[in-house]
């Protein structure tokens, strides 16, 4: 179907459009430059066209989940995938994905609708302790790493906990410092793996990176919570790191966590063969300084490698998305929040562009999404924003966008949603030639033979290799 | 399990008594009893219209080489095919990885017991424990066994 | 003649889905099958449970009943039963605990569609279980974590030697863990049951309580553990005094709780009870607790309740707000049912006959590769393929975590997959 956007105003900042009145067409789910006799046409005049959103980090398929539905906490996946289509997003990230549960993360993604999906792998690194405790080993784990991703059909290599620690004394030799591990994964080789996502906690900021350039820091806003954690993510963005926000909407949330960091009622716990279990809670963060600290990071806008995150559901649920886009834009929305002053900036429409499609779709190594360049994928959304909108409208427009297109198909049609079966892709990270056969020392502690800890294509939407 | 008769045996050879193997028939089923001859020592039996007799003789002689070697007694009938005794075994352990940890040893896989077709079957007697005197005593699968299907002489 | 070797396929048989079978095939017979217990043979052979040497009686064309059961063609067969169930007003989708995952959305949809309910078979005690970790939170590992870690291991109301034969040796017991070098030797087991039985000879603590009285020892217990008065119980009571003084010594506990609760009183007060004991035990160390499951795919279904309705418990479309029901099971309202699909279950053998009888009145559609004696029964008969070796799928394990089901044999039989789509396809028609 061939499909033309006309009048629209477009905010990309990977194609330098702030606001450019242009005309988009789509052929075969893909952006193209221009053809004559379109099969539908969709007028955008007064209205501000961005890509498809681009959620790089959101618990939407953590093993766990679902028993927290089971007690009617937590969203369907049908109720995912449309309330992610009416905020105008076309991609969510999964950021906790181990070896084992793979296959159960990729089949989770993989029912709800109409997003396309990825995941990070958490890799365990118990069982790699003797590799990583040497930099002589660094040659062969770079070699095991994107095979063992590639298997997994994750986008990206993440570590929950940059330590190995045994409760029982007579482990001890086992245990591997952070200071050893942080400094094993920074000589890791950009080639291999582009970038290595940490995950953020107060400890890690207690810890010295050599090389930070080569980190991609989560939810860094849950993590800071002194003056002297705030400069350190200053340096390390100054010396190349990438990080998504981890931004608050001091509401009661559900919180995935270590036992430490839990607030409130528990609801439940799993082991996943970290050092501590995760933790399932509900409460609000109201001890510390992070939300503070975490907005104060975002509207000083110190770098231009920024993402949006709100550790969903942890610090704010996906659903506040739009509300928390409407106090990054007005001054004026989140006048209230904090005793402390923020900063007076203002987030344009490009800013939010940048953050939510941009910078989110570069981490994940989506070349094709995250702007709307000739050859991206035609994922677009529509918003009824303009320069009339009052500051009081925005989370309302930001909620329920008018049109959103996804991989060509449109999805969302003047605020309804009319199709939520459209084709959702499963996007990872391949690697040429595959051979399995050095990976298989990651796996000797699992109970499931190899052949069927790799994740088969009965898991996953229709595979794309990145 | 009953006792080997020699007129037994000697229902499955080719009572010929060409004495190629350098005896009668009948003594031929006698030392097969002794285990001083194997039933492949018989020219007639590795042709292909005997093959259904070297089965059965190999059959017939095969547990009774187990116990032989190892003591151990398989009573196939009580075996629910659980593999306690494949993830108990020590030699197991040592050849195979996968055994270890409580997978089923890999096909190719080299081990002293393994699960055939739902039920116990030692497939190499000689590297069990058991069949090397120098070694201790190891009575893991039969002491582990939940069915009492593995005993010992 | 050509041997084909399938490495690593999937067991359907129990709840444990072994991942570690090796099958030879040989004219589209399995020759030899490596690793399997007894309880998988007679699936891969087609054989009676635990009889391998009995063959399963397979049904071989569709049937329809008139004034007998006579043969027919899928396409008269499929006609058949979309008139039984459209005819309904109340229908009940049954069984699916021996399908794969899609034939279980399948079939779902088939309920939401004809406004129907839809219960997995043994219900009662899987929802108790979801349901109860609304008050007493939820203490999940995938059974690597348990393998690795625990050192206390409880079975109570089951036999794995019986129900999950391969479980003692490959997730819990026996096997070596990261943290559990020397395997059985560093775990205890505890078990709990009515009766003697093989579980006595390997565990350190027996215990065997009483019909009925799976709950009392559970608060009893409990009141162990807060340091109450437990001077009314009747029991043996020393042997608990000393199960609870080790469950509170041990670094790791794993309980595995099978059938048994269900079978003797009431499933929701035991589950309830356990499920607050091991809320009472995470207080002082760590516990986890998972079901035992006897058949391959229960774990699938209820993941599947979950995810499409937010709730564990069996559907009831036939109300506004059957996602919302709250009922363990809907075989209470059987008399309401005016029609049955059945899928992958005997009800006639599996029901106590109250119930069955109650569906001798009504006319059953049955999708089952094997005769029953639901056969007997059935109106609408549906041979197929069996999941997991003359189809794909998927299946969940007892800790929720999902496997591909392989195909090793080819089958003239369409899978329960392909007919429940199909029916589907007609009353999506017939009724837009």
């Amino acid at each position: 179907m061939k499909i033309k956007i006309e009048g629209g105003r477009l905010y990309d900042p990977g194609n330098n459009l702030d606001g450019e009145e242009r005309d988009i067409f789509i052929e075969d789910g893909i952006i193209v430059e221009g053809f004559s006799g379109a099969d539908k046409t969709i007028d955008a005049s007064g209205k501000a066209i961005m890509a498809g959103g681009v959620d790089v980090h959101s618990h939407v398929a953590t093993y766990g989940l679902n028993l927290i539905r089971g007690m009617n906490r937590f969203y369907s996946p049908r109720e995912i995938g449309h309330i992610y289509a009416k905020m105008g997003y076309t991609h969510v990230n999964e950021p906790f994905m181990t070896q084992v549960t793979a296959n159960y993360v990729h089949h989770e993604l993989s029912s709800i609708p109409i997003l396309d999906t990825s995941a990070f792998l958490v890799l365990n690194l118990r069982d790699a302790e003797t590799k990583i405790k040497s930099a002589k080993h660094l040659e062969e784990v770079e070699k095991i790493i994107p095979i063992i991703i590639a298997g997994t059909k994750a986008i990206g290599l993440k570590i929950y906990e940059p330590f190995v620690k045994y409760a029982e004394r007579k482990y001890i030799l086992r245990n591997v410092t952070a200071k050893k591990t942080l400094s094993f994964f920074s000589g890791m080789s950009r080639e291999s793996i582009p970038r290595i996502i940490m995950h953020t906690s107060p400890e890690l900021f207690g810890e010295e990176i050599e090389n930070p350039g080569g980190f991609h820091f989560s939810h860094v806003g849950s993590a800071i919570n002194n003056e002297e954690a705030y400069q350190k993510v200053l340096h390390y963005l100054n010396a190349g790191a990438t990080v998504d926000l981890g931004l608050f909407d001091l509401e009661q949330n559900l919180r995935i966590s270590n036992p430490k960091q839990t607030v409130g009622e528990v609801f439940g716990r799993v082991d996943m063969g970290l050092s501590e279990d995760i933790v399932f809670s509900k409460g609000k963060v109201s001890e510390n300084e992070a939300p503070f600290f975490a907005f104060k990071l975002a509207l000083s806008q110190p770098s231009s490698h920024i993402s949006f995150s709100t550790d969903s559901p942890a610090n704010a649920s996906f659903e506040a998305y739009p509300k928390i886009f409407s106090w990054l834009m007005k001054a004026e929305n989140r006048a209230n929040l904090f005793d402390k002053e923020l900063p007076d900036s203002e987030y344009s429409l490009l800013d939010i562009a940048r953050i939510t499609r941009h910078n989110p779709a570069y981490i994940l190594g989506l070349k094709n999404k995250g702007h709307l360049g000739v050859g991206a994928e035609a994922d677009i959304a529509i918003y009824d924003i303009n320069e009339d909108t009052k500051p009081s409208e925005l989370e309302a427009c930001f909620k329920d966008c008018a049109w959103l297109i996804k991989s060509g198909c449109i999805v969302v049609e003047d605020h309804r949603i009319v199709n939520d079966q459209v084709e959702k892709k499963t996007y990872y990270r391949g690697v040429e030639p595959l051979d399995y056969e050095p990976a298989k020392i990651l796996t000797s502690y699992s109970t499931f033979r190899f052949e069927n800890l790799m994740v088969d294509e009965v898991f996953t939407a229709k595979e794309v290799k990145v | 399990m009953a006792k080997l008769s020699m007129y037994q045996l000697y229902q499955y050879l080719p009572k010929t008594d060409c004495e190629k193997c350098g005896f009668s028939c009948m003594g031929f089923a006698n030392r097969l009893i002794s285990r001083d001859i194997k039933p492949e020592d018989c020219p007639f039996l590795l042709e292909p219209e005997y093959s259904e007799s070297l089965t059965e003789l190999n059959r017939l002689l095969g547990p009774e080489v187990e116990k032989e070697i190892t003591g151990l007694i398989i009573d196939q009938e009580k075996c629910n095919g659980c593999g306690i005794c494949v993830t108990v075994c020590e030699v197991n352990m040592e050849k195979s990885r996968e055994a270890e940890s409580g997978r089923g040893p890999g096909f190719s896989d080299d081990v002293v017991l393994r699960i055939d077709n739902g039920k116990i079957k030692l497939v190499d007697p000689h590297s069990c424990r058991r069949a090397n005197p120098s070694s201790h005593i190891c009575r893991a699968c039969a002491e582990l066994c939940p069915t009492k299907a593995i005993s010992l002489v | 003649m050509s041997e084909i070797l399938y490495e690593s396929v999937v067991c359907p048989s129990c709840g444990c889905l072994c991942d570690d079978i090796d099958v030879v095939v040989e004219e589209n017979r399995v020759k030899s099958i490596r690793n399997v217990c007894e309880w998988g043979i007679s699936k891969f052979l087609f054989t009676k449970k635990f009889t391998p040497n009995v063959k399963r009686g397979r049904v071989e064309k569709p049937m329809i009943r008139g004034k007998t059961l006579t043969e027919t063609d899928y396409e008269t067969a499929i006609s058949r039963a979309v008139d039984i169930l459209k005819g309904s007003k109340k229908p009940l989708i049954y069984g699916l605990t021996n399908s794969g995952y899609n034939a279980q959305k399948i079939a779902l949809n088939i309920a939401r569609r004809l406004k129907g309910l839809f219960e997995p078979r043994g219900a009662a005690l899987l929802s108790s279980y979801y349901a109860a970790m609304g008050d007493s939170n939820f203490y999940v590992a995938p059974l690597e974590e348990i393998r690795n870690n625990a050192d206390l291991i409880i079975y109570w109301g089951c036999n794995p030697i019986h129900s999950t034969p391969r479980h003692l040796a490959r997730y819990s017991v026996y096997p070596r863990g990261r943290c559990k070098e020397r395997g059985s030797q560093d775990r205890a087991v505890f078990t709990v049951d009515v009766a003697e039985n093989e579980m006595g000879k390997l565990s350190r603590r027996f215990l065997q309580v009483e019909r009925g009285t799976d709950s009392l020892v559970m608060e009893t217990m409990m009141k162990l553990l807060r340091g109450e008065n437990v001077e009314d119980y009747k029991g043996d009571i020393a042997t608990i005094e000393n199960m609870v003084r080790q469950m509170t010594k041990v670094s790791y506990g794993a309980i595995f709780f099978g059938l048994g609760l269900s079978a003797r009183g009431n499933a929701v007060k035991n589950i309830e009870n356990l499920m607050a004991l091991v809320k009472e035990l995470n207080g002082k160390t760590r516990f986890v607790i998972l079901p035992l499951y006897d058949d391959f795919n229960t774990s699938g279904v209820i993941q599947l309740l979950i995810r499409e309705l937010k709730n564990p418990m069996p559907a009831d479309f036939s109300v506004d707000h059957g996602a919302k029901n709250s009922k363990y099971s809907l075989l209470e309202n059987l008399h309401e049912v005016d029609a049955a699909l059945v899928v992958g279950d005997d009800p006639f053998w599996s029901l106590p006959s109250e119930k069955s009888d109650l569906l001798k009145e009504i006319p059953i559609v049955l999708i089952d590769p094997y005769w029953t004696r639901t056969t007997n029964k059935a109106q609408v008969i549906f041979p197929t393929a069996v999941t997991g070796i003359e189809a794909e799928g998927v299946a969940y394990r007892m800790d929720g975590l999902p496997l591909k089901l392989k195909k090793v044999l080819e089958s003239e039989y369409p899978s329960d997959e392909s007919i429940l789509g199909e029916i589907y396809q007609r009353l999506h028609k017939e009724f837009p």
